[in-house]
């Protein structure tokens, strides 16, 4: 099967076009590409986020050592998970660490 | 030979991370990339954003590209398939449901009646056949615009779009001769 011509007049009725890419689409994309492949730091920010979970996670601790002896007579339903949740620990700190990694992560994609 | 070398040095440039090499590149692929893209998926939003995926895509396997064809060839087979993939997810039709002809046929109907140079110098059949143009299936537009606008040989499109070189020379065939039943039924009469 020979080639077919090609029509330069064709290609200038192709040409003309309403949408395009933006002028600055190469420097974004440029950016954006350097942005993920960088390795990952622990900034300063992530540093607070850090900070702020495991305060969390102490004040929890601590409402529970505080409250949650006399409380847990009265909540039935509560019993059962923590005790479920201490039986296994490390999955408890597996979740929350998943979690965390998560959350950090969710940060870094908002932030670039 | 000398683009060969060049392609070497502007990738070793990308992969040890060289200021602005990286933008060069994708500044001097953009309109390939979107040419193949905005024909595959009409919506211009939806090419932006897969123009975009494109290049990262490029970035990050830019250490696999092993030379064996050029790179203009290599981030069109990119761009192209994350097009398809888009049409495939949407459940788009990418090829139209033409009957089919045979291909000695197709070639001498587009051959013998149709003089593409001579229709597109009236400006309002230009328009026609230009929206006679978008009216054609993803990959068929696709091809017309790789041969005619960005003036790629068949070989080079084969490498684009993994199809082999009769398919396509059958596609721009055939695409002409939709372009003509086109004009017809809309009362434009071609030389």
């Amino acid at each position: 099967m020979k080639t077919p011509e090609r029509s330069a007049a064709l290609g200038r009725v192709l040409a003309i076009e309403t949408d395009r890419l933006p002028k600055d689409f190469a420097a974004k994309v440029a950016a954006l590409a350097k942005s993920n492949s960088a390795p990952w730091r622990l900034s300063g920010n992530d540093l607070g986020l850090l900070g702020a979970f495991a305060a969390m996670l102490c004040l929890c601790a601590a409402g529970w050592l505080t409250f949650g002896t006399q409380e847990s007579a009265r909540a039935e339903w509560f019993g059962p998970i923590v005790g479920a949740m201490a039986s296994c620990p490390w999955l408890v700190i597996g979740v929350a660490g998943v979690a965390l990694v998560q959350a950090l992560n969710f940060r870094r994609r908002a932030t670039t | 030979m000398n683009q060969e070398r060049d392609e070497h040095a502007r990738v070793r440039a990308v992969l040890v991370n060289e200021a602005k090499a990286f933008e060069s590149l994708v500044r001097d692929y953009q309109q390939l990339c979107w040419h193949i893209v905005s024909r595959m998926v009409r919506d211009p939003d939806d090419a932006r954003d897969l123009c975009q995926e494109t290049f990262l895509r490029v970035h990050r396997q830019l250490h696999q590209f092993r030379f064996e064809c050029p790179l203009k060839s290599w981030i069109g087979r990119i761009a192209y398939s994350i097009a398809l993939r888009h049409l495939e997810r949407r459940r788009a039709a990418p090829v139209s449901l033409l009957e089919d002809k045979g291909e000695l046929a197709l070639e001498s109907l587009a051959d013998e009646s149709f003089d593409l140079e001579a229709a597109c110098a009236d400006e309002q059949i230009a328009i026609r056949l230009r929206e006679g143009v978008d009216a054609l299936a993803a990959v068929p537009r696709t091809l017309v615009t790789l041969f005619h606008l960005d003036e790629l040989s068949i070989a080079e499109i084969a490498t684009i779009t993994g199809m082999s070189e009769g398919t396509i020379k059958s596609h721009l065939f055939r695409a002409r001769l939709s372009l003509r039943d086109w004009l017809r039924r809309r009362g434009v009469s071609t030389p």
